[in-house]
């Protein structure tokens, strides 16, 4: 259909023919109520709730973000603890904070107030110690003279793993070798027996 | 607050087939059509509370259903161009029983804008004014003017037929025949 192939009709004219001819004439069935998907959405009790679903999606992945967050957030302060004090053990977080406590209150004047910045550098100052120790005894582990720690598995570290054996294991060999010595010989002795040639 | 189930059933009843219409002019696949019109009622039926009473019921079921339709059209879009890009290299093979409905015209009308083939559809299928075509989409009627001069002249300019290649080329631009 051309706008231009037909004299004396402008667009609006078309238009109209196109949707009489094309759209109005299209054959609907009349729509009965009973077997549209709203109907059937109300009766099964809201199943087919695409938006509603979708929404709760959205919403619960908001909330796993959340949970994610204050996790991290809560996760942050104990490494910021851990940090502090030298230690992964939260036990030994509030022991550090009270003796640290204790410590700077016996320090304060009878009109001074404020134990905050005292028992921060306390903190601080036994995070640091314990942080050295572990760093220590880490080095000792890393250490090849040392004593191979229980720690050191896996295939690609090139350590042996485990304890060592207290005694070595297999038999000796019987035979000795040539450059084998013993205390009270110089030197080696000869072979038992030489082939004679024919 | 949900309407009474009687009532909406009548306005279902009552409405069904010109909003069904509707949307099959704008997407040109009577399936697809019937599918977002059952998903606008359903929409309507849940969000009956939202319906103002001093707008025709009629034009905001139209609302709905021409936002479903231009949502339809997006995803339609999308999966057309996963299409394409799977079909890279390979003939296309159309499926022989997928025939849109109107001829070039009505073609021409669905590769508009959508909000654009919206308003032509309700001025020139079901005659709206440009009042109740701004209550169905929900902006001004100046809006509705304009989107509607701007549909008609991309019609005009496409329905055109071409005219002869070489007297639209410039001479700059002609390629000399090969001999």
């Amino acid at each position: 259909m051309r706008t231009d192939g037909v004299a004396g009709h402008d667009l609006d004219e078309l238009l109209e023919r196109e949707f009489r001819r094309h759209i109005a004439g299209l054959r609907i069935p009349s729509p009965r109520a009973d077997q549209a998907t709203y109907r059937a959405v109300a009766t099964s009790g809201g199943k087919r709730m695409p938006l509603l679903s979708s929404l709760t999606a959205v919403a619960s992945s908001k909330a796993v973000i959340g949970l994610a967050t204050a996790a991290l957030v809560i996760g942050g302060g104990s490494v910021a603890a851990t940090a502090a004090t030298g230690s992964a053990n939260p036990a030994n977080w509030s022991k550090t904070v009270t003796d640290a406590m204790s410590s700077c209150k016996s320090r304060l004047g009878p009109d001074q107030h404020g134990i905050g910045h005292c028992v921060s550098a306390v903190a601080s100052q036994k995070g640091q110690q314990e942080r050295s120790q572990h760093a220590a005894s880490a080095a000792r582990q890393l250490d090849p003279a040392s004593t191979p720690s229980a720690h050191q598995t896996g295939a690609q570290s090139g350590h042996p793993t485990g304890a060592p054996a207290p005694h070595p294991t297999g038999r000796p060999t019987d035979v000795p070798t040539p450059h084998a010595t013993s205390p009270g010989h110089d030197h080696p002795t000869p072979p038992a027996a030489t082939p004679t040639p024919r | 607050m949900l309407p009474p189930g009687a009532e909406f059933d009548r306005l279902y009843e009552a409405t069904y087939p010109r909003i069904l219409r509707t949307l099959a002019a704008m997407l040109g696949d009577h399936a697809a059509a019937e599918d977002c019109t059952q998903d606008a009622y359903l929409k309507a039926f849940r969000s009956w509370h939202t319906w103002r009473q001093d707008a025709p019921v009629e034009t905001w079921l139209h609302r709905i259903a021409i936002n479903a339709a231009i949502s339809y059209r997006r995803k339609r879009v999308l999966r057309e161009v996963g299409e394409m890009v799977r079909r890279l290299g390979r003939p296309e093979q159309r499926d022989p029983t997928d025939h849109a409905l109107g001829g070039d015209l009505l073609e021409e009308l669905r590769r508009l804008p959508a909000k654009q083939a919206a308003a032509i559809v309700l001025r020139h299928l079901h005659g709206y004014s440009n009042r109740e075509i701004a209550a169905s989409l929900g902006v001004p009627e100046s809006t509705v003017a304009t989107r509607l001069m701007i549909a008609k002249r991309t019609l005009r300019a496409r329905l055109r037929p071409a005219g002869p290649a070489i007297s639209n080329t410039p001479v700059a631009w002609r390629v000399p025949p090969i001999e």
